[in-house]
């Protein structure tokens, strides 16, 4: 059995003391107390700053300085129809993200996980497949203008194969703005993202696929019953992560590529407060959509949670 | 256990806010008034000085903050003062000594934290005079304002700034509370020619249009004068060269950007030259009522429809542009002479070879329907780079007297000439003489000669426009044909908007404020309708869009803007003593 | 492995139709990087007129001198590499140890620093309390705070806990038997058999360490430079020329006259490859890490 089974019975146990416990964890309290020291001395002493949102900030005057403003800032917010639109678009991007984009990483570690020969390939293919990750928006926004203007590349392609018979304005277009994001958005993170499932992957014991193979499983069945439910746990996690975050935009994608033709959809909520925020120096705004942002997101953890936790059993805590 | 958990955490947090913020109580200490102390000034009814800087020449130092250097200039001011024959020259005269701190970055993130922290020096420059942080730091009490330190050390300081200065810029109580560099002020063009520039009428050589001399060639005229024709050239263009966008449109945003057509047109659809709508009754309304400018936006979606403009150039970004220019990808295009006749026709002649046709000449200007004349406007600034003398300061009276020599003809001409005899030479009809090395390396290094003489680029915030236009126009080589096409097509048009009481009014409101707010919105619901009217498939859908703007524009509040703008109108009339809505036909 | 000895040198339909849809997809993802490559390596007013795409024009190395030739790149660089290397092992290091403890749900407190943990991903103080606290903590200009700061990351820390929680029990079982304690379980034990993860996390934060430049600008300073702080003011100046160039001022004209481009493409594309090529070539080296699982079959008697 051993120590840590008594330990886990004695925790539950009030029997044995407080001090007791905490001294045969003092290894344990030694690899995280300077972990949560430092959560608080870098996290928490600046969260005072929420305040700001409540005040009519002058970093002139600091913030016990600054007058008042109560919820006049949120009242601001709520009030305005273009912060919900922005709102708006936001979800519909980071849900089509969402749906669209969180699979592919996970096929494409699957399929370079699957591949056992041609290992030079493998290797090369991962090392191209997370380029993109350093290629900054700034460069991707210049490079799809031109790639998808109407003598770029593509536009002539479509017209030489009789797909078109004029340009198309890919930028401009509602829909296909829709589909040039979230491509891009894909495109840019996939290799990034896989290594996380990779690693996963390569920590599954080969016992296991041998023992498969002996009971005749095909290799859809091997990725079903064994790959599959190892990498779970990642899985989830990182599902329920991006879940929780989806209020948050890539500022500088949409910075760079919306434009008013597609102002409808193109503007999210990121860029629109740096907007009417940051860039008129209105901390206390940034501040309380800051806030916002916080509270929405905080709930949409707790909701991806609970739901992962009745269904799967896991989850984040 | 859960509620303990609870409560333990609450309190944490607390405890780990209070901690932290005890650390941002704000330097009280900084905001006391030190000033009153030097009350006892220097007993100097003695002696007779012509400025108050010469009263007291020893050595002293004070440190600026610069973020919004512009980059070439940034060699020279990193180097430190001491290798300088100028800036040495300037410390004898003063005692003083600038020490310049350029942070890396933008202005805007460096800003904030800094007037939060207290560390900001004793100068500080911003990029404009609109930035929300000037504004932050005077209500927070922490910088000086120019107009006390003035008054107190240094009262004859104030003949130096220009009454237009004060007019524009000065607060209801007449304080100045930061000071403008690169106003374009009333006379400085007739200045500048004094001293041996061509200033082109004070137009110089932007927007002009130009148009490819092989298409032009092909249509059959050597020049374009009036709308119409331009139309017809542009269908021209649509018609035999496929490969050309007949005409270069903007990058992102219809109405701003140097080169955008619109700069040139907008005069001939008879839209205002001050991008408003003034009224004959005085008031000014906002530019998305006028009719002149809906006029506009129905031509272009006229050649939208009929394919001389594709969406793709609707989303066009300004590298997109480039490339086509550069590659003379368009049949028409909107350009600073000096641009066209130098780096553009170079850079054609490299690739297509030097006897192309591929170049670009000047044509126009292209007067409008109706008997509408095209006209621009002389430039004219209210100012750009701004600096504040902050609180922290310990000397301010040795600071303000620094700058009144600066200010001076004197320190006019030492900041951006050079020192007399040695870099320039004044002639008996008043115009200047360049030494030849000095001119020699302007002509063939700019960054260079900015490094190598401290000049120009290194005080723009502190620099009198007719001075700078004055100087470097004249050390470098007299412009050809650029200056030749700026008088033969810009000179003759120009007309001084200001001189109408139009003073650039839309800079009237204050960066950061909630009306600087509403104006963010209320343009960009005006930029995004007039795309959208721009790719319209018919009337009904283009009067639509424009009517749901004027709607969403109304609900967020344009009236307020407007009336801003038409006090601030109605103020310049004023002190000018015209009508408001005089010039208005 | 039986399965390979069996499939050495055959390829099934599988994956032939495996391998010519990841060739696809690497084509895709290879194709604008190496765009970015030949632009970096063409004369820049040759680029100005565009059509690179496979190939460069006019082939020169002008675009890389332009950029180590300033004198402040070397140092930036060496900055870089200095907080990349310190940062990414500490960091990893830290979290793991970190999260290692906080995987134990019997831990005292495990729950309440869980806690903490997840609320400082949603919540925070904002740019300029954060800056005031880095400031009142000393690290103002000073090069601990590329490292202090980044020692622990959230999302990692989850990544990792998660992990650690997917190892099987008897992995420690037999080590507690034999008397060893939390320490000696962690560093002989669990280190050496999470190196996937491990190495994972540490290319995280070598990346982000390599990339960042915003904390360089609010704390570093110019004292502090960094490579990607330096390569971000470049390119600022070079559009900052450009939009000067059409002002209407004496400098613009002057400018204009002397022939100033606007080459901000090629600074832009060179400066990607300089970041870009050297964070890339790590990889290749922890790769190694990414081994199979290994020796967990052995604890199994």
């Amino acid at each position: 059995m051993g120590k840590k089974n008594e330990m886990a019975v004695s925790v539950g146990n009030s029997q044995m003391s407080f001090w007791r416990r905490l001294y045969e964890q003092r290894y344990m309290m030694l690899l995280v107390l300077p972990g949560v020291v430092l959560l608080i001395v870098f996290y928490y002493f600046p969260l005072y700053g929420i305040l700001l949102a409540f005040k009519d900030y002058n970093p002139g005057l600091g913030i016990s300085g600054s007058p008042w403003a109560g919820l006049k800032y949120f009242r601001e917010i709520l009030t305005d129809v273009q912060f919900f639109k922005s709102l708006r678009n936001t979800f519909i991007f980071s849900f089509l993200n969402l749906a669209v984009g969180f699979p592919v990483p996970i096929i494409f570690a699957l399929m370079i996980n699957e591949l056992f020969q041609a290992k030079l390939f493998k290797r090369v293919v991962q090392t191209i497949s997370y380029l993109p990750h350093f290629l900054s928006w700034a460069f991707v926004a210049s490079f799809l203008n031109t790639f998808l203007s109407d003598r770029g590349t593509l536009n002539p392609l479509l017209i030489n194969f009789g797909i078109i018979d004029e340009p198309y304005g890919f930028l401009g277009n509602i829909t296909s703005f829709v589909f040039v994001i979230v491509i891009s958005t894909i495109w840019k993170s996939f290799g990034y993202s896989s290594i996380i499932y990779l690693a996963a992957m390569t920590s599954i014991p080969q016992e296991m696929y041998e023992a498969a193979l002996i009971d005749g499983a095909t290799r859809m069945q091997k990725i079903r019953y064994i790959t599959l439910p190892s990498i779970r746990s990642t899985v989830v996690v990182l599902l329920i992560l991006q879940i929780s975050g989806m209020i948050h935009s890539n500022f500088e994608q949409f910075y760079l590529l919306q434009n008013p033709l597609v102002s409808e959809i193109g503007k999210v909520l990121d860029v629109y407060t740096y907007e009417v925020g940051m860039q008129k120096a209105r901390f206390s705004y940034a501040t309380a959509v800051g806030l916002f942002k916080s509270v929405v997101s905080f709930a949409l953890l707790v909701i991806a949670n609970t739901v992962s936790r009745r269904i799967t059993g896991e989850g984040i805590y | 256990m859960k509620k303990a958990l609870a409560i333990l955490l609450a309190v944490l947090m607390l405890l780990a806010m209070f901690a932290g913020c005890s650390s941002d109580k704000k330097a009280e200490t900084k905001t006391e008034t030190k000033t009153e102390e030097k009350k006892e000034e220097k007993k100097e009814e003695t002696v007779e000085y012509d400025w108050e800087y010469q009263m007291d020449t020893s050595p002293f130092e004070f440190d600026v903050w610069w973020p919004s250097v512009w980059s070439w200039a940034k060699a020279g001011l990193d180097s430190g003062w001491d290798d300088s024959p100028v800036y040495q020259y300037i410390t004898e005269k003063t005692g003083g000594k600038m020490n310049v701190e350029i942070p890396l970055g933008d202005e805007g993130e460096l800003a904030g934290t800094m007037i939060a922290a207290g560390t900001y020096p004793d100068v500080c420059v911003f990029g404009s005079f609109t930035s929300p942080y000037i504004v932050q730091m005077k209500d927070a009490n922490l910088i000086y304002s120019w107009t006390e330190l003035i008054n107190e050390h240094a009262p004859k300081m104030q003949t130096l700034i220009p009454d237009s200065m004060m007019a524009s810029h000065a607060d209801e109580n007449g304080e100045l509370w930061y000071y403008p560099g690169f106003a374009y002020h009333e006379t400085w063009a007739e200045e500048a020619e004094a001293m041996g520039a061509h200033p082109a009428g004070g137009a110089h050589g932007t927007n002009v249009i130009f148009c490819r001399k092989d298409t032009l060639e092909a249509f059959g005229k050597d020049d374009i004068s009036d709308i119409d024709t331009f139309t017809e050239y542009l269908y021209f263009c649509r018609d035999n060269y496929p490969d050309v966008d007949p005409v270069r449109l903007f990058a992102s945003n219809p109405r701003n950007g140097g080169e955008a057509i619109f700069t040139h047109l907008k005069a001939t659809f008879g839209c205002h030259l001050s991008d408003t709508y003034p009224q004959a009754d005085g008031s000014i309304k906002y530019y998305m009522y006028d009719p002149a400018y809906i006029d506009y936006l129905s031509w272009l979606n006229k050649l939208y429809k009929d394919g001389v403009i594709s969406s793709n150039q609707l989303t066009d970004d300004q590298t997109a542009l480039d490339t086509k220019t550069y590659s003379a990808g368009y049949g028409a295009i909107n350009s600073a002479t000096y641009t066209a006749y130098n780096t553009l026709e170079t850079t054609l002649k490299e690739s297509f070879g030097a006897d192309t046709d591929k170049l670009y000449v000047a044509v126009g200007p292209i007067n409008g329907n109706n008997g509408i004349k095209w006209q621009t406007y002389k430039l004219r600034s209210t100012g750009g780079q701004s600096s504040v003398i902050t609180k922290n300061c310990d000397i301010p009276e040795r600071v303000i007297r620094f700058f009144e020599f600066i200010f001076t003809d004197e320190g006019q001409m030492t900041i951006q000439g050079g020192i007399e005899g040695e870099h320039w030479t004044r002639n008996a009809d008043g115009t200047i003489s360049h030494d030849e090395a000095k001119a020699s390396l302007a002509n063939s290094d700019l960054e260079g000669f900015v490094t190598k003489y401290k000049l120009c680029g290194n005080w723009s915030p502190w620099c009198n426009t007719s001075y700078w236009e004055g100087l470097l126009g004249a050390c470098l080589t007299p412009p050809g044909r650029d200056l030749d096409e700026s008088e033969k097509r810009l000179q003759p048009y120009t007309i001084d908007l200001w001189a109408d009481g139009f003073c650039e009014i839309t800079a009237c409101i204050e960066g950061g404020s909630d009306l600087d707010v509403i104006r963010t919105k209320v343009n960009e619901a005006c930029m995004n309708a007039a795309m959208k009217m721009i790719a319209s498939a018919n009337e009904a859908e283009f009067n639509k869009i424009l009517a749901d703007c004027i709607t969403e524009i109304e609900g967020l509040g344009v009236a307020q803007i407007e009336e801003a703008y038409t006090a601030e109108y109605k103020s310049c009339c004023e002190s000018l003593g015209i009508t408001p809505g005089a010039s208005v036909k | 492995m039986a399965r390979k000895i069996k499939k050495l040198n055959r390829y099934t339909p599988f994956d032939v139709f495996n391998i010519a849809l990841l060739a696809i997809i690497a084509f895709m993802a290879f194709y604008p990087f190496w765009n970015v490559l030949m632009i970096s390596l063409n004369d820049p007013t040759d680029t100005l007129q565009g059509g690179i795409t496979l190939w460069f024009r006019k082939f020169t190395l002008a675009n890389y001198n332009h950029i180590f030739n300033q004198s402040a790149f070397v140092r930036a660089f060496f900055m870089s590499v200095a907080r990349t290397l310190i940062g990414a092992s500490t960091s990893v290091i830290f979290t793991a140890a970190f999260s290692y403890g906080l995987s134990k749900k019997w831990l005292i407190g495990q729950k309440l620093f869980m806690t903490l943990l997840v609320i400082t991903m949603y919540v925070s103080g904002g740019l300029i309390p954060t800056f005031l606290n880095i400031k009142n903590l000393g690290l103002y200009q000073n090069f601990l705070v590329y490292i202090l700061p980044a020692l622990l990351n959230s999302y990692n820390v989850i990544i990792m806990v998660t992990y650690f929680r997917g190892l099987p029990a008897e992995l420690e079982e037999s080590v507690r038997i034999d008397g060893g304690n939390d320490l000696v379980i962690f560093f002989r034990i669990v280190l050496p058999v999470s190196m996937p993860v491990v190495a994972t996390i540490a290319l995280f934060n070598a990346v982000g360490q390599w990339n960042s430049w915003f904390d360089t600008m609010l704390y570093g300073g110019r004292k502090l430079m960094t490579m990607q702080m330096f390569l971000v003011e470049l390119i600022q100046d070079a559009d900052q020329v450009r939009k000067l160039m059409s002002s209407g001022s004496s400098i613009a004209a002057s400018l204009a006259k002397l022939g100033y481009k606007p080459n901000v493409e090629s600074i832009k594309a060179t400066a990607m490859m300089i970041t870009a090529i050297p964070i890339i070539m790590v990889y290749p080296f922890l790769q190694k890490y990414f081994v199979k699982g290994i020796m967990v079959g052995s604890l199994k008697g």
